[in-house]
């Protein structure tokens, strides 16, 4: 196997017998492999991920006291909600994910009955790992919002939801938007840990032309770390950036 | 506000698992769950195809050769899915999903897969996870080390360092023989991937490697390393822990395993499983292994 | 599910709770080797030297985008390979857990070296002149004047990563480590690889990280309490 062709394999995976081939979800998704299913991965886990963090981040109880969910004016309810959703960001936050993994792959069948393919999972568990760091983040975003101009809103005659939507998110969301990147580079590089189940990303992807190439592990290891090493730097860059340029804005306004 | 969060956490969980543990008492088996709990065969027939976990690191059993799944494993797992045909009366398309040392139970237990071909050892805790059929192959058990340090035996490595491959029956086992023995026991190191395993004792890192025989020769042999004399490695001479090769299937679900069992053997009355044997385990084989040493002919009769 | 068996059992108990022990060994060691480091690289990066300057934004740049697993893949794997090419000799036996311990730290020392200049960078400048004015040399400043004040504002976002550092020693059971010195979840795969139940070794492994984190999380929580109170105080 020559040089380029190793790295090749790195970038689009091990080639897929045609017997492997799992008529439950697209061909797409399962010929991907090596770089680009751990890019895809870490896409998913957006997708899935961020509505999962908004709703965790509404529910929890922010400093202005201005927790979303709930019955306006019954205090209860809104600390029961926002209790649970504490409890569900701590809880996942202190497992490590290298635990989070091995439990998506062998304990929802053990608990719930839950049968799965392998990528499912790795989304599954990614999407929610994701989710709940990117909750600490929004959350943060939509605190930092100056209050004035939520009032400001509401006196308007905006609605909870309109104010939230139409004042608070956008703001936020610029804020927030290096600290996200950030969280993505973050997922990007531990989608990693997946190799000890076999999913096919980068690292499990080297395993297994490993096995023709015992001799060149080292080689090829370090052309994996070359390969997540540059997209992480690039993403780095971008991250301190955008963080100059919202700096920069700040200043100006 | 984080203690409570625990405690609700803990409690909940507790609470949780203690209602599944009282309806896995309940269910059948280990394998319930809120699972299907037909027959596999009775899926398989609806379905009209079969999902077969199969091995894709281990050399001579499952391994891939570039865009192909080959090996002693893919080819029984192959010829049994086409007698299959016969005992469900219809045709069977065979879909082949990886499966590796961890997942090659779970899938079976959770139905993920339907069958399990992964050179797996017919060991008494495992029976109590999950069935195994009737054996398909067997294999003992030797210890990989460097031919350029000179020959060794089994007992020249009490006290040595030797790896073992992670989720494999091989700890309990060495320990066993090496207690049985009484030489000093060796330090393990647990390896991710066989070959990992093999190049760490190339690289001269640890003294020696042990797994199944053929497993250790083939996959070292595929990997451009010459084993035995001439080469740069070797394996200890008899066996230590002979097993037996079963195919995984749910536990407690006789329907399928009887029909796999009754597949099998209809491999060996038609000669079928001497080709196959022949191909991976024949004289002219990287790592050849008698046929005429086991009995396993008579292994379902009438 | 069953613990009785598989968890509270002879031999596994045993493994487990070893498992915990080295878990913690290696956080500490781990902990102590990336502060270390840490300091050493921030000074680097606040020095008035570009060329130190230079080594201490590489050092980050470096080690902040490489992931761990494969880093350390890299280091228990590749390095011997590199070691026996060049010299011709296998790397000395029990190499493993150093370069484990290393490979951690080289990871987190670099989150932590930014942490830490940007508490620096936090502190008022005025504490500078002050700790000049009383003639201190500009070593003995950053060291005694400096860094405590640092310290106390980045208290929270070290904390984190430390916890983090803490999670990170999981990742040894893709390492090849002698079987005795695996961390909790290497355990759980011993007894999964015996006896083929991966659930109730895994589940106690996450209960003793989550154990751990959440504790460590709520005694940082309580001190960067404290210390914000005394800067606010110093401010």
């Amino acid at each position: 196997m020559s040089f380029m062709e190793m790295l090749h394999t790195l970038l689009w995976g091990y080639p897929l017998p045609s017997e492997m081939v799992d008529p439950r979800y697209p061909l797409f998704l399962q010929q991907l492999g090596g770089l680009w299913l751990a890019l895809t991965i870490t896409g998913f886990s957006f997708l899935f991920g961020g509505p999962l963090a908004l709703v965790l981040a509404l529910c929890r109880y922010d400093r202005h006291g201005a927790s979303l969910v709930g019955q306006p004016g019954t205090k209860l309810d809104r600390r029961a909600i926002s209790f649970l959703a504490t409890a569900v960001v701590e809880g996942f936050q202190s497992i490590p994910i290298m635990i989070l993994v091995l439990m998506a792959f062998y304990l929802p069948f053990r608990l719930l009955g839950l049968r799965l393919p392998a990528i499912v999972m790795a989304v599954a568990v990614f999407s929610i790992y994701n989710g709940v760091y990117l909750s600490g983040i929004i959350r943060l975003g939509l605190s930092a919002v100056e209050t004035g101009w939520l009032d400001a809103a509401r006196t308007l005659g905006l609605s909870t939801w309109q104010v939230l939507w139409r004042i608070r998110l956008p703001i936020a969301m610029r804020a927030m938007l290096p600290a996200v990147l950030g969280q993505a580079i973050t997922v990007f590089k531990d989608t990693s840990v997946l190799a000890v189940v076999a999913v096919g990303e980068l690292t499990y992807t080297a395993r297994q032309v490993q096995v023709s190439q015992p001799a060149n592990y080292g080689l090829l290891l370090l052309l994996v770390l070359l390969i997540y090493w540059s997209v992480a730097a690039a993403g780095s860059v971008l991250v301190s950036r955008l963080d100059a340029a919202w700096r920069k804005r700040l200043a100006g306004q | 506000m984080r203690w409570l969060a625990v405690a609700l956490i803990f409690g909940a969980t507790g609470i949780f698992v203690g209602i599944k543990i009282d309806s896995f008492r309940k269910g059948p088996g280990a394998g319930a769950g809120g699972a299907d709990q037909r027959s596999t065969l009775d899926i398989v027939k609806e379905e009209g195809r079969v999902i077969i976990g199969i091995g894709q690191e281990a050399a001579p059993f499952g391994y891939r050769d570039k865009d192909e799944l080959v090996g002693f494993d893919a080819d029984i797992a192959r010829a049994v899915a086409s007698r299959l045909e016969s005992y469900v009366g219809r045709k069977i398309e065979v879909v082949f999903r990886p499966v590796t040392d961890e997942t090659r139970i779970s899938w079976v237990q959770s139905g993920e897969v339907h069958l399990s071909l992964c050179h797996t050892n017919i060991t008494r805790k495992r029976l109590a996870n999950i069935d195994f059929t009737v054996p398909y192959g067997w294999d003992g058990k030797g210890v990989l080390y460097d031919l350029r340090k000179g020959r060794r035996n089994l007992d020249d490595f009490a006290g040595k360092v030797i790896g073992i491959k992670r989720s494999s029956s091989s700890e309990g086992e060495i320990k066993a023989c090496f207690a049985a023995r009484g030489w000093a026991m060796p330090e393990l190191r647990q390896f991710d991937s066989h070959i990992a395993g093999i190049q760490a004792v190339v690289d001269g890192q640890i003294d020696g490697f042990t797994d199944d025989d053929s497993i250790i020769i083939c996959t070292a042999m595929k990997a451009g390393h010459k084993v035995g004399p001439g080469g740069i490695l070797a394996v200890t001479g008899t066996p230590y822990s002979p097993a037996y090769f079963g195919i995984g299937v749910r536990k407690n679900d006789s329907a399928w395993r009887d029909v796999l069992n009754y597949c099998l053997h209809d491999l060996w009355s038609s000669g079928e499983y001497k080709k196959i044997h022949a191909k991976w385990f024949g004289p002219d084989s990287i790592c050849p292994m008698p046929l005429e040493d086991h009995q396993m002919e008579p292994f379902v009769k009438g | 599910m069953d613990f009785r068996h598989y968890v509270f059992a002879d031999p596994y108990f045993g493994w487990l709770l070893r498992g915990v022990a080295v878990t913690l060994l290696i956080a500490v060691l781990t902990t102590a080797a990336s502060l270390l480091l840490g300091f050493m690289v921030a000074s680097r990066r606040l020095s008035r030297q570009p060329f130190w300057r230079t080594a201490g934004v590489v050092y980050v740049a470096v080690f902040r985008n490489l992931p761990p697993l494969p880093l350390l893949l890299f280091l228990l794997f590749g390095l011997p390979q590199a070691f026996r090419a060049a010299t011709g000799m296998p790397l000395p036996a029990g190499a493993e857990f150093p370069l484990l311990i290393a490979g951690l730290s080289l990871n987190t020392s670099a989150y932590l070296a930014e942490t830490i200049r940007s508490g620096v960078r936090a502190v008022p400048t005025e504490q500078w002149d002050a700790g000049r004015v009383l003639g201190l040399r500009p070593r003995t400043v950053l060291l005694c004047v400096i860094y405590p004040q640092a310290l106390r504002i980045a208290l929270p976002a070290l904390g984190t990563r430390l916890i983090h550092n803490m999670k990170n020693s999981s990742l040894a059971l893709a390492l090849p480590l002698p079987v005795g010195c695996m961390e909790v979840v290497g355990q759980a795969g011993r007894i999964a690889g015996q006896t083929f139940a991966w659930t109730e070794p895994l589940l106690f492994a996450a209960a003793v990280y989550m154990t751990l984190a959440l504790s460590l999380g709520f005694v940082v929580s309580r001190l960067s309490r404290g210390a914000q109170r005394r800067v606010e105080v110093l401010r």
